[in-house]
Parts: C-alpha cells; structure tokens; sequence
C-alpha cells in the first residue's frame, strides 16, 4: 500500500498506540505548505516533521530509485485504486524517494528497521502492532 | 519482498531533530527520553 493508506490504517489504532505509550513520528521531505493539509486530512492525531533536505532518509538508508517506485507492481496498484474510485491528490515532491518504517524502543534500541524496496512495500500493521504489544508486556 | 527486520540484537537508532509542521522541534532521544516508544514512518511523497 502506499504511504498514504499505510498511514491512515494506523491511525485506526491511535487510541491503542496512544495507551501503549508510542509517539509516531511521521517524516516527509514534501512541501511545508502541502504538509499541514496533508496530515489534516490523513491522521491529525500524527505529528507530521519536515526534512526537505533528506537528511534523516539518509541516516536511515532508505533507497531512491525510479525503477523501484515506478515498476510495473506500482503502476498496477494506482491503476486499480483509480479505476476502484481512489481519488488523485497528484504527487507532490520526488516520487523516486522510497519511505520505511522503525521501532524504537525508549534505549534508543532499534526494535524494527524496514525500508522498503518499492513504493507500495510497507509493513504488515498488525506485525508493527505485534512488536509495540510485545515491547509493554 | 520486504526489508523486514525485527531485530535481535541490539543496534542503536540514530538521533534526529527535525521540525515539526508548526515549526516546533523534535529530537528523537528527547522523545524517547520522556518514556516513549517511537514509531518512525518516512513517507515517499505527500500524494
């Protein structure tokens, strides 16, 4: 899924995440002036942080590559979700930035390291959900 | 097809401090100082 659904699926279990102690920290290297409405209308609960520079995307490894986010599994993905009545937002940045996703646990110790290979490759929620219930017991 | 790693060892985070979308900043070992678990997603692009 991309990031947009990936996100707005874990903002069905803020209530939760906000009871198992977990701060989600989202980071886009997108536009301030598009960042705020973004977030308004995926996950307000979310804090949304800003790093048009990349440099945390670096620090974290996490790819870019034209023939990773734009491969034939992509194309397919937005092509249903369009013809499934998805609404178009457009694409606002570098589509050929690849995201991830990372646990932490309060040592700083990483519990997950996920980046992912292609644009539509995001983890399992329920696997991240398992980690952070894990991590409170 | 996923880079999946739950780990199990340990290897530490690394630290950052960027803005949050009202300019506040954020420092991750602030916020796990504070005794939270931090879930990090970087996002592709705002589309």
């Amino acid at each position: 899924m991309v990031c947009a659904e990936h996100v707005a699926q874990l903002c069905q279990y803020r209530k939760e995440l906000k009871q198992l102690n977990v701060a989600v920290l989202l980071i886009s290297f997108g536009p301030e002036e598009h960042a705020k409405d973004w977030l308004e209308g995926i996950c307000p609960s979310f804090q949304l942080l800003l790093d048009p520079e990349r440099t945390a995307y670096h620090t974290y490894n996490l790819k870019h590559s034209w023939l990773s986010s734009w491969n034939l599994k992509t194309l397919m993905y937005y092509a249903r979700a369009l013809f499934g009545g998805r609404e178009w937002r457009g694409i606002i940045g570098d589509s050929a930035q690849l995201g991830g996703d990372f646990i932490i646990d309060r040592d700083r110790n990483l519990l997950l390291e996920y980046c992912s290979k292609e644009a539509t490759d995001r983890p399992q929620i329920a696997e991240l959900l398992r980690i952070l219930r894990d991590q409170k017991a | 097809m996923s880079d999946t790693k739950r780990r199990k060892d340990k290897k530490t985070a690394p630290d950052f401090s960027l803005p949050d979308v009202n300019h506040n900043p954020i420092t991750l070992s602030k916020v796990l100082a504070a005794g939270k678990t931090a879930m990090v997603i970087f996002l592709r692009h705002l589309g």
